[in-house]
């Protein structure tokens, strides 16, 4: 029998029963929709990642104290000491690493900023000068402090947007004082908003030296951040950092570091790893609401094969093959599956689209929608097998209806 | 020549162990171009009988050659292809696809065969015209009275130009004027056409129209005997 004469009986099969159709491959629609969904947002969050970690620059070189390799500022990595002045002078000298650009220290601590009767809580980044520089933000108002500034443990801070908005109110802060642990402050910039996925918003930068002197009363530092002067020289760079710390710090065994370096690609990549891993297994989830609809095409064609056994006892008796009765069955599972796929993929695109623009705009970061064109063709290709699969055993059931059986059959 | 040739076939049903036999030991031929009527009371056997004429069930015993060749070399595709192309069926109850027009369900054993796809709709058309129907052609299935069904049956059964067309009971669901209508068409594709019809009736008067009548009871043949004064349409309408 002609492809083409199957695939119009097919249609005709299925448009006889549209509301039982429709209920049929529900499940699928639902399942390729989830798996759309979530390979769509889950692509969606991969670029947001990549793109910020590249708008903190590809040439960035973090250490951090102790061993933990990965992950920003533990605990442990806070409280350790391993980094010291004298390492940041050691990676500030030239012989020791050359294609250092700029190495600035950061210290972080938590205190609450106190303006009249407003009190708010932040995070205290202590910073070099050269913050504007590496993280790419400029204060609208006002300016940043300077390297004078942190020579002199000047108390002066710039305030993040968040900080801004709950201490004054309307008011200019520039020129205000501020409070934070007793210690009077004078607020010389604030930043713009950065947007949910930041922790600046929430934040004060003052000089470290000044942190370390009034507010944490420490002598390390909690990260060193290294900006090389070309992208080509990161990776014998983090080698320098590595050795010329080694030295100092006496280590011959590199298991043995306590400290870690990382750059902003191995961040991106553990990040990029663990947002596939995490795709993977929503993905996984909703494939087994495919396994659920296929169940259900399986029972439905199986009922539509009962119900018809007159018409393919007829069509045996005109001389239809088993494989003619085989094909005809096949191909209504599969159409039902493909166009549950289709259906579904349009479905995952355009709930994808919706979340991707309240995204953007409720949590007021750069998140762009992707459509996962893999994942589109993936889905195609799954449903449709979901119904080969799930429609060969109820088609075989009908092949082998005899045609006699068949034309008995009331 | 005998398009039709059976040498003691017989046909045993098997259910929960106890055995029926449904056909024993029948011997009969047809020749090309010739119209028999297979009666018997109900549970003598014709049915079965036809049936395994036509190929839609298999014997037990014996051999059945068709058109000089015994079916029992053939595979299940080549029974298939005879059945499309040397025979043509004609039920009792019609078995038309409902939801499908005159003309669709007319065209429905081409798209089984090797005939191209070009010739179906005039061939189509043809055996609606054969059969006198071309003002419903469009026309659904189930907006036709039985006996315009029972002629898209008839032109279903034409389209492929068979050799041998059976009819099992054709006119047992329907009034005796709408039958004679059918046996009518039924007897010019005989005389007129020339295909061979082999045609199951419990009725003597529709019986009548064929040339040669055998009886079956218990699953054997009892007479076999020619029909001495045919009927035609004709008579039915000096009557």
């Amino acid at each position: 029998m002609k492809l083409k004469y199957s695939t119009e009986t097919a249609i005709t099969g299925l448009a006889t029963h549209k509301s039982r159709s429709a209920l049929t491959i529900l499940g699928v629609v639902i399942g390729i929709t989830s798996i759309i969904l979530v390979m769509s947002l889950g692509a969606g969050a991969q670029n947001l990642i990549l793109d910020q970690v590249k708008g903190l620059g590809a040439t960035t070189i973090i250490v951090l104290p102790g061993k933990i390799s990965f992950g920003p500022s533990l605990a442990s990595q806070t409280l350790n000491d391993s980094l010291k002045e004298r390492d940041l002078a050691l990676l500030e000298t030239k012989e020791n690493v050359p294609h250092a650009r700029s190495v600035m220290p950061m210290v972080v601590g938590a205190g609450n900023a106190v303006y009249g009767d407003s009190v708010y809580q932040t995070t205290v980044f202590g910073s070099g000068a050269q913050v504007p520089d590496i993280f790419a933000i400029t204060p609208d108002r006002g300016q940043f402090f300077t390297d004078d500034d942190v020579l002199s443990q000047s108390l002066v801070v710039v305030i993040g947007s968040k900080v801004k908005d709950h201490l004054f109110d309307g008011d200019d802060p520039i020129g205000q004082k501020i409070r934070i642990k007793n210690n009077t402050f004078r607020v010389i910039g604030v930043l713009p908003e950065q947007g949910a996925s930041s922790e600046f918003d929430d934040s004060v930068f003052m000089p470290y030296t000044t942190a370390q002197q009034y507010i944490l009363g420490t002598k390390f530092y909690n990260r060193l951040v290294v900006v090389v002067d070309s992208q080509d020289n990161l990776d014998s760079t983090v080698q320098d950092i590595k050795i010329a710390l080694r030295n100092s710090h006496n280590i011959t065994d590199p298991s043995e570091d306590d400290f870690s370096v990382t750059t902003q690609a191995d961040i991106a990549k553990t990040l990029s790893t663990v947002t596939t891993a995490l795709t993977a297994f929503l993905a996984a989830v909703a494939a087994i609401s495919l396994v659920v609809g296929g169940i259900g095409i399986m029972n439905i064609m199986l009922v539509s094969v009962t119900e018809r056994t007159r018409e393919i006892g007829l069509r045996k008796a005109l001389g239809a093959t088993d494989g003619d009765i085989l094909t005809q069955f096949l191909l209504e599972a599969v159409m039902l599956t493909a166009t549950g796929g289709a259906i579904g993929i349009t479905l995952g695109a355009v709930l994808s689209y919706v979340i991707s623009i309240v995204l953007a705009s409720v949590l007021k970061i750069d998140w762009q929608f992707v459509f996962p064109w893999s994942a589109a063709v993936l889905g195609i290709v799954v449903a449709s097998l979901v119904g080969l699969v799930f429609g060969i055993y109820p088609a075989r059931q009908a092949a082998k209806k005899s045609p006699m059986e068949a034309l008995r059959y009331e | 020549m005998n398009i039709i040739e059976t040498h003691n076939i017989s046909k045993v049903y098997e259910n929960e162990g106890t055995k029926t036999d449904a056909l024993r030991k029948v011997t009969l031929a047809v020749a090309k171009g010739e119209f028999i009527a297979i009666m018997g009371p109900s549970g003598s056997g014709k049915s079965t009988l036809l049936q395994i004429l036509g190929l839609l069930d298999s014997h037990t015993d014996g051999s059945y050659m068709f058109a000089g060749k015994d079916i029992s070399s053939y595979s299940q595709e080549e029974i298939a292809k005879i059945r499309n192309g040397k025979m043509g069926f004609v039920f009792q109850a019609f078995n038309l696809l409902p939801h499908a027009t005159v003309l669709e369900n007319v065209k429905l054993p081409l798209f089984y065969s090797d005939i191209p796809e070009e010739e179906w709709d005039v061939r189509a058309e043809e055996a609606v015209i054969d059969v006198g129907l071309e003002h419903r052609i469009e026309h659904q299935a189930t907006q036709l009275s039985g006996g315009e069904k029972q002629r898209v049956a008839i032109a279903r059964a034409l389209v492929c130009d068979p050799e041998v067309i059976f009819a099992d009971e054709p006119t047992g669901n329907l009034d005796s004027k709408s039958g004679e209508a059918v046996i009518d068409i039924i007897q010019k594709l005989n005389t007129e056409m020339g295909h061979t019809v082999v045609l199951i009736t419990h009725e003597t008067y529709t019986a009548e129209y064929a040339q040669r009548i055998i009886r079956l009871h218990d699953g054997e043949i009892v007479a076999d005997e020619p029909v001495k004064n045919r009927k035609t349409v004709a008579d039915a309408f000096q009557k």
